[in-house]
C-alpha cells in the first residue's frame, strides 16, 4: 500500500445521504472500504452483480434467522455482504482506480 | 483437485491425513513467529520454526501417500502457490508465490531484513523427503517480505536422518455434557457451524482463504503446539524459570492478539452480518455467537460456563487442540498449557465489553494498545487444564 493510501486508512466519508464509507486496510494491504448506514436489499445486489461473477450462499435456508451471503468477484474488486444486511465490504485489489470506486458507489446508491 | 478434510463434528476437530488442522489468520501466525524470532539470543529460532513444520507435514504426507499433490495441499491450506517442478533427488529450488507468511508479515510489520517463511521451508523439506526419501535441508534464499518478487527455497541433501513423527489428533478423552449456561442464548450454534462449513474455506487460485474478512490458513494444529512448547522448553533451558514465565506471557499475548484481530475481524465481517448478527438480541449473544464460530474452527469445543455481563466470563474447552497435542507429545504438565485459549478468553471479553466491537472500530495496533492498557481491561487465567490432569480446560476472564 502506498503512503498516500496508508494515510487514508480510517478516513470516513458519506457517498450520499446516510450511506457511510470507511476506509480500512485488508490483511493483504489492499484497500477495504466498509459501506454502512443503509439496508442493502436485492436491488443493490442486482446492480452490483453487473460488476462480475456473483455467488450467493443461501444461509436463510439453514436457519430463517440468517441472511443470505452475497459475494461478487469482478475485475480488481471483491464485494461481500448480506442480502438485506447493513454492511457491504469492498476489497479494491491493486492497482485500483478512482473510477472503479466511483462505479461501485454509484451502483450501491443506485444513481 | 482438493484433498479431503475429515470433519470430526463430535470433537470439534478437522483433520487431513490424520493430522489436526485449525483455522488461524496471519495476525496470530506472524505474532507467534515474531515472539519466537525476537528471542533469537536464547533459542534456535530458525530450526525451532522449520523443524516442527517438516515433522508435521511429513507425517501428513506419509499418511496421504506417494501420489498426493503437495502444491494443491499447500494452496488449499491458504499458504500460497508452491512450485516444486525443478526439485530432484539431488536438491534444487522450490518457489512460493503469494506466501501467506511473507505477505502477512509485510502487511503487519513492514519489510523484513531477513526471510520470514520458516514454515514454508519446513514444508518444502518434508516434500523433498516424501518424494525422494533420505534427508534434506532447506534454506529460504529470497523472501517477498525482504522485497523479492517470490520466495525461493534452496534444497540440499543432508540434515537430520529421521524426523520425529507428529502425534496426530493427540490424546482424546470423553467429554462431559455441557452445562445449561452453554445454550442460554438466542444464538443457534448448530446452524452457525453448519453455515461456516458452507463457506469457501479452501484456498483460491492465489492460495488464499479469504473468509470472515481475514486471510486464514487451515494450519497444522501440531505445528502451533510444537513451536509453542519447544519455545518454552528452550527458554527455560537457556535462562531459567524467570524466562519461562515471560515466555508464557508472550504465548498468551499471542492468543490475545489472535482474538483481537481474528475474532474482531470476524465480528466486523460481512459473514458475521449475514450469519450471526441477526441472531444476536443482547450484547451477551455476541459472546455466544463468537464461541459458536470458534467451534467451527477446529479448536475443540468451547462453551460459556458462566457470564456476568461486562464483568466476568467462565469458559470451558473440551478437547482443546493445545491440550490434545501437549498430552500426546509432552505428557502431563505441572502448569496450564492452553495459551491460545487463555488469550482467546480475555481477548473475547475485551472486544465485546471494552472495545465495543459492536460499533465496528478499526482494529489498528494503536487501538490494540489502547484496549489493553486502558484501566480495567480483562485478563484471563486458565484455572484447570487437561494437560495437568483435569477433565476440561477452564478459563476465567475478569476485569483487572
Amino acid at each position: 500500500m502506498t503512503t498516500r493510501r496508508e494515510k487514508l486508512v480510517g478516513f470516513t466519508y458519506r457517498p450520499r445521504g446516510a450511506l457511510t464509507a470507511e476506509v480500512r486496510k485488508s490483511c493483504r494491504d489492499e484497500w477495504k472500504i466498509l459501506y454502512s448506514g443503509a439496508v442493502f436489499g436485492d436491488e443493490v445486489w442486482r446492480r452490483l452483480s453487473s460488476l462480475g461473477n456473483t455467488s450467493v450462499f443461501e444461509a436463510s435456508k439453514l436457519s430463517p434467522t440468517m441472511r443470505d451471503l452475497v459475494r461478487v468477484h469482478g475485475e480488481g474488486i471483491r464485494i461481500e455482504g448480506a442480502r438485506n444486511g447493513g454492511l457491504i465490504a469492498v476489497f479494491y485489489l491493486p492497482p485500483t482506480s478512482m473510477r472503479v470506486r466511483h462505479r461501485v458507489e454509484a451502483l450501491i446508491i443506485g444513481s | 483437485m482438493s484433498i479431503p478434510v475429515s470433519i470430526h463434528a463430535d470433537r470439534a476437530l478437522a483433520s487431513i491425513g490424520g493430522e489436526p488442522h485449525v483455522f488461524h489468520c496471519h495476525h496470530y501466525n506472524c505474532f507467534l513467529q515474531k515472539s519466537i524470532v525476537e528471542q533469537a539470543a536464547l533459542v534456535k529460532h530458525e530450526s525451532l520454526l522449520s523443524d516442527a513444520a517438516a515433522e508435521v507435514v511429513f507425517t501428513e504426507l506419509s499418511a496421504l501417500g506417494p501420489n498426493v499433490d503437495v502444491s494443491a495441499l499447500f494452496q488449499q491450506l491458504g499458504f500460497g502457490l508452491l512450485d516444486i517442478a525443478s526439485l530432484t533427488a539431488s536438491g534444487g529450488l522450490a518457489t512460493v508465490r503469494a506466501s501467506h507468511y511473507a505477505l502477512g508479515w509485510k502487511s503487519k510489520y513492514g519489510a523484513s531484513d531477513a526471510p520470514v517463511c520458516f514454515f514454508n521451508s519446513g514444508f518444502v523439506e518434508a516434500v523433498a523427503r516424501h518424494h525422494f526419501g533420505g534427508a534434506y535441508t532447506v534454506r529460504e534464499i529470497a523472501c517477498v517480505a525482504c522485497g523479492a518478487s517470490e520466495c525461493r527455497y534452496e534444497v540440499k541433501p543432508g540434515g537430520r536422518e529421521v524426523l520425529q513423527p507428529s502425534v496426530g489428533l493427540g490424546t482424546l478423552t470423553q467429554w462431559p455434557p455441557r452445562t445449561p449456561f452453554a445454550t442460554k442464548t438466542s444464538v443457534n450454534e448448530a446452524a452457525i457451524i453448519e453455515a461456516c462449513g458452507g463457506l469457501p474455506l479452501a484456498g483460491n487460485h492465489e492460495g488464499r482463504v479469504d473468509v470472515f474478512g481475514v486471510s486464514l490458513t487451515r494450519h497444522f494444529a501440531n505445528y502451533y503446539n510444537l513451536i509453542s512448547y519447544r519455545f518454552d522448553q528452550q527458554m527455560a533451558a537457556s535462562a531459567g524459570e524467570a524466562a519461562l514465565e515471560a515466555t508464557r506471557m508472550l504465548l498468551t499475548e499471542a492468543g490475545q492478539v489472535c482474538a483481537f484481530h481474528t475474532f474482531g475481524g470476524i465480528m466486523e465481517s460481512a459473514e458475521w452480518d449475514a450469519l450471526i448478527k441477526p441472531q444476536c438480541k443482547t450484547t451477551e449473544d455476541w459472546v455466544y455467537g463468537m464461541v459458536s464460530v470458534v467451534n467451527a474452527l477446529g479448536w475443540g469445543r468451547w462453551s460459556v460456563a458462566a457470564l456476568e455481563p461486562g464483568q466476568r466470563l467462565e469458559l470451558v474447552i473440551d478437547g482443546s487442540y493445545e491440550s490434545n497435542g501437549y498430552l500426546a507429545a509432552f505428557g502431563r504438565s505441572k502448569t496450564p498449557r492452553c495459551y491460545l485459549g487463555t488469550g482467546g478468553a480475555s481477548g473475547l471479553m475485551n472486544l465485546i465489553y471494552q472495545a465495543n466491537i459492536q460499533n465496528r472500530p478499526a482494529l489498528t495496533p494503536a487501538f490494540y494498545e489502547h484496549t489493553f492498557n486502558d484501566g480495567r481491561f480483562f485478563v484471563a487465567r486458565e484455572i484447570e487444564c487437561r494437560s495437568m490432569g483435569a477433565e476440561q480446560c477452564r478459563f476465567v476472564a475478569e476485569r483487572l
